[in-house]
């Protein structure tokens, strides 16, 4: 629904904005976005959602005052009113302990995040894709569940020291769940371009798996040998980055990491870096400060290597911003966004026979990592297809179980990872990413 | 706006809409963060647009749109009809909307202190001055504190000839200090987690709320855990305090009475419910002293509104009545399916989040005593507070819930304290153990501002009331297996 791309728009009133001269540092932030999310039950529509929003977030500094204001209104008044919110918060607002430091002119990477065919795809045509897969699976006895989102954006940031950068965007995701009784099996995709998320073939292994999920049995809480498929590993670390990566926690201590850059604290077969300009993942030139994006280590071969940062947290501790500024108004501090785990030297489907005896997980569900974050113990249900596995190979499916797991100490038993990775959605705008492998590791703890 | 709105739906019911509405929003939101006695953020939003929801040949579609002009809207309008005719070549069973009473009514939320005429600087001092106050006591290594405001102005027409305003105004906030010795780090918050208590009433909350009275207490908790050992493991009897069991109530009653939920809405992500049609009226829930119910009209919840956003007249129902399952969250839509009316429990995030079933305020009723008196009855257990994790199955049986702090209680007195306390169980059986409930006294409306569910993610305020409990032989720690 979105009426075209704005580039010229924003930027315009982002150099109108910042070149007001009524602040030390002005900054623009606006992202545009059209999004359709076609959510599907039992092989049924029921929600179609269709949402055209913009945010316009201005941030400036007087000395070291600091005020943020947002509209989601590109009306020329709205943005004036929003600047003058803005400059009255920083004005009664107290001083911070810092100056804020906020990237001049940057050079970005080329980067193709916008395809044509994500665009033009109309919701009669994007639930026509999905309802061939519930007619598929409709001849099994298997019952369809999920969502078919895409959005259509663009993102700008200006400042008032010279920085411009623009970069439209679009994005696709396919979660389907399909059932049958209590069986259910699950897939997902992400990408940018719609013509490369198979939506039938996805939607025909969901249901392959449900159809192996069915008569669980029982399986009593152990220690037992695990083989996760990336969807499970992308939950822990997704989980990981969060409680441990970023620069707040690191800096209150309640991070993993904290007083542990340059230990061990994993296994060598891990190494977990970020990076926005790979295009494996949902790649994006810059943050939202306009900061270059670039790769940072997290975990290099099971040490820990480095912590994620923006202008803020940088400002605060003296040293430079690793390119990532968080989404405007997001209070939680910056956090790797575009994960990856390094896939090993194991071929996927090695990987059963490897693991020998012991349970295969696809997915995780409702895992928290809050428990203790400072030792990443974690819980969470696995979901979606557990299956005992016996001399390499399926024997029945098990009932969902809940882990609770030391997360970094289960990864230093990791046996062997895949070379094969798989891309999931990672945060809340859609140019996040986590890419990771399938996981073997010799004893992980199942309480429940 | 009133006539095009009105032009709209009119258009819409011409195009063959059997139903239609819309909502017209402008949400307004300041955010103050303070972190070690320094303000960490102090931010402004406004967002304004326009929701149509239109059903067509039974099958919904929904468009919302930030440019509230007469072309914005009107483009919104076909859109969502355009969705719904795809939706209804496909579907092969259609829905049915319950009959509802096209209200013509205006209602706020009362206060008394409005929030965005309190002065920064009152604000400021607040936050910076209890953490900086915090951060200078020995064993304190970072103190954070949050104040969150919001004013929804929200408009409703329908197709039936509903014309609603309402105004929410919703206040709130807290702190937590982390105390650290370099080899861990422990939190302590008040007045709840997640960023404080949330409720439908101006800054005379904060007031109330006494962060600087509260903050030698927490301190000498959170130093506390430091040293403290590891929670024990094995079945305890629990005493959990109000903001832990209201996010219990949150997860294990409010999620899976949600009737979108049990007939299968959200199966495609967060999951289904095991309150099955079949259970209503006959399912043992819990303990005969067990009575939760969810009421819209509780005063000051954060879940607290006079009508929902499909313009129905939101209603209390009794989820729970002495152990007994005994009702369902519902809408127009999932209201036919077990035979009545809806009770007004949609609402969507905003004017671009489609209504949705949500909890509004989910209260345990209270019994009787104090928490003191529970305590001295109490010979060999736990008493446990604040959340601090969570985690539940997709059907909201197996969970596992972790606290901010525990203390022993040995012959009905409180002993040390433990920390990285957890306790896990079934949720029937869980509600099964509980053999008292603390009084009028020590129950209050908690409320929290970041209840999640559907695609696109949507949060939502909601209220539970609480006072504490207890639950017999309950399993604690993390067992090393």
């Amino acid at each position: 629904m979105m009426n075209g791309l704005l580039k010229d728009r924003l930027i315009e009133e982002g150099e109108r904005i910042a070149g007001s001269k009524r602040a030390d540092t002005i900054e623009f932030v606006a992202n545009r976005e059209s999004s359709s999310t076609l959510r599907f039950s039992s092989s049924r529509f029921h929600q179609g959602i269709s949402v055209s929003d913009a945010s316009f977030h201005i941030r400036v500094t007087i000395g070291r005052k600091i005020g943020v204001a947002s509209t989601n209104s590109i009306e020329r008044d709205a943005l004036d009113r929003c600047l003058d919110e803005a400059l009255s918060i920083a004005r009664s607002t107290r001083e911070e302990p810092f100056l804020l430091r906020i990237p001049g002119p940057c050079r970005y990477a080329k980067i193709s995040s916008f395809f044509e065919s994500t665009e033009r795809a109309t919701n009669g045509e994007k639930a026509l894709l999905v309802s061939t897969g519930f007619r598929d699976a409709g001849r099994s006895g298997v019952l369809h569940s999920g969502a078919l989102s895409t959005a259509v954006g663009e993102i700008a940031v200006v400042n008032s020291r010279g920085l411009k950068a623009c970069h439209p965007y679009t994005f696709v995701h396919l979660s389907s769940v399909a059932s049958k009784g209590d069986a259910t099996g699950f897939e997902s995709a992400v990408s940018n371009d719609l013509t490369e998320i198979d939506v039938r073939g996805l939607m025909s292994a969901s249901a392959g798996t449900c159809l192996k999920s069915s008569s669980p049995g029982e399986s009593k809480p152990g220690v037992y040998r695990v083989l996760l498929e990336p969807a499970a590993v992308s939950e822990l670390v997704h989980w990981l980055s969060y409680t441990g990566f970023g620069a707040k926690g690191f800096h209150d201590g309640t991070s993993f990491a904290s007083e542990r850059l340059g230990e061990a604290v994993t296994g060598e077969k891990v190494t977990i870096y970020d990076d926005g300009l790979d295009a494996n993942g949902m790649a994006i030139p810059f943050d939202f400060e306009g900061s270059p994006k670039r790769r940072l280590s997290l975990i290099d071969k099971g040490v820990a290597s480095g912590v994620a940062y923006d202008s803020v947290t940088a400002s605060i501790e003296g040293r430079e911003s690793t390119g990532h500024g968080p989404f405007p108004g997001d209070n939680e501090g910056p956090f790797p966004e575009h994960v990856f785990m390094e896939g090993g030297d194991a071929a996927a489907p090695d990987m059963l026979p490897l693991l020998g005896d012991g349970i295969l997980v696809k997915s995780f569900h409702y895992v928290n990592g809050l428990l203790n974050p400072r030792e990443s113990l974690m819980t969470g249900m696995t979901r979606h297809g557990t299956f005992l596995v016996s001399g390499g190979a399926v024997k029945c499916a098990l009932r969902p179980m809940r882990f609770t797991e030391n997360i970094l100490e289960a990864f230093r038993r990791i046996e062997a990872v895949s070379r094969e990775t798989a891309v999931y959605p990672n945060g809340s705008f859609p140019l996040g990413s986590v890419s990771v492998p399938y996981v073997l590791i010799d004893g992980f703890s199942f309480t429940s | 706006m009133k006539g095009l709105f009105v032009s709209i739906l009119a258009r819409l019911k011409r195009l063959g809409a059997d139903y239609a509405d819309i909502r017209h929003e402008r949400i307004t939101t300041e955010s103050l963060q303070a972190l070690d006695g320094e303000v960490e953020g102090f931010s402004t939003d406004t967002s304004a647009g326009v929701g149509i929801r239109v059903l067509y040949k039974g099958a919904w579609g929904f468009a919302a749109t930030n440019v509230v002009n007469e072309a914005g809207a009107m483009k919104a309008a076909e859109e969502a009809l355009a969705i719904a005719r795809a939706f209804s070549a496909v579907n092969a069973d259609k829905v049915r909307l319950s009959e509802a009473e096209p209200f013509v009514e205006c209602y706020s939320t009362p206060y008394i202190i409005d929030p965005f005429n309190v002065s920064p600087e009152r604000k400021i001092s607040l936050i910076a001055g209890v953490t900086g106050a915090a951060l200078k006591e020995n064993g304190i290594s970072s103190a954070e504190a949050f104040l969150e405001f919001s004013k929804a102005e929200k408009e409703f027409f329908s197709t039936e000839g509903a014309v609603i305003t309402q105004t929410i105004l919703t206040s709130g906030g807290g702190y937590h200090v982390i105390a650290g010795d370099g080899d861990d780090a422990q939190v302590r918050s008040y007045p709840d987690g997640h960023h404080g208590l949330f409720a439908t009433r101006g800054y005379e909350l904060l007031d109330e709320l006494d962060f600087m009275g509260n903050l030698p207490r927490v301190i000498i908790e959170a130093r506390s855990l430091v040293s403290a050992r590891e929670c024990p493991t094995g079945a305890r009897d629990i005493i959990i305090d109000g903001p832990q069991l209201a996010l219990q109530i949150h997860e294990s009653c409010g999620h899976p009475s949600e009737l979108d939920r049990v007939l299968g809405a959200e199966l495609g992500f967060a999951g289904g419910s095991f309150l099955t049609l079949d259970k209503l009226g006959a399912f043992r829930y819990g303990s005969p002293i067990v009575n939760i119910y969810a009421d819209p009209n509780e005063p000051f919840g954060a879940g607290s509104y006079r009508f929902d956003d499909e313009g129905v007249r939101g209603t209390r129902v009794d989820l729970v009545r002495e152990g007994v399952f005994t009702g369902y969250l519902t809408s127009r839509e999932t209201a036919p399916s077990i035979g009545g009316a809806s009770n007004g429990s949609m609402r969507g995030e905003g004017w671009g989040g489609l209504p949705i079933i949500r909890m509004s305020n989910i209260c345990m009723e209270p019994g009787k005593g104090t928490l003191v008196d529970l305590v001295s009855d109490t010979k060999d257990g736990l008493l446990m507070s604040v959340n601090r994790s969570w985690s539940i199955d997709d059907k909201r049986l197996n969970f596992q819930f972790g606290s901010e702090i525990a203390w022993e209680i040995r012959n009905g007195k409180l002993g040390q304290a433990f920390r990285n306390p957890v306790y896990y169980g079934t949720t029937p059986r869980f509600w099964a153990s509980c053999d008292a409930v603390c009084g009028r006294d020590d129950w209050r409306i908690w409320g929290l501002n970041s209840c999640a569910k559907g695609e696109p993610l949507q949060t939502a305020h909601v209220g539970h009331g609480a006072s504490p409990a207890r639950f017999k032989s309950v399993e604690v720690g993390v067992r090393k297996i």
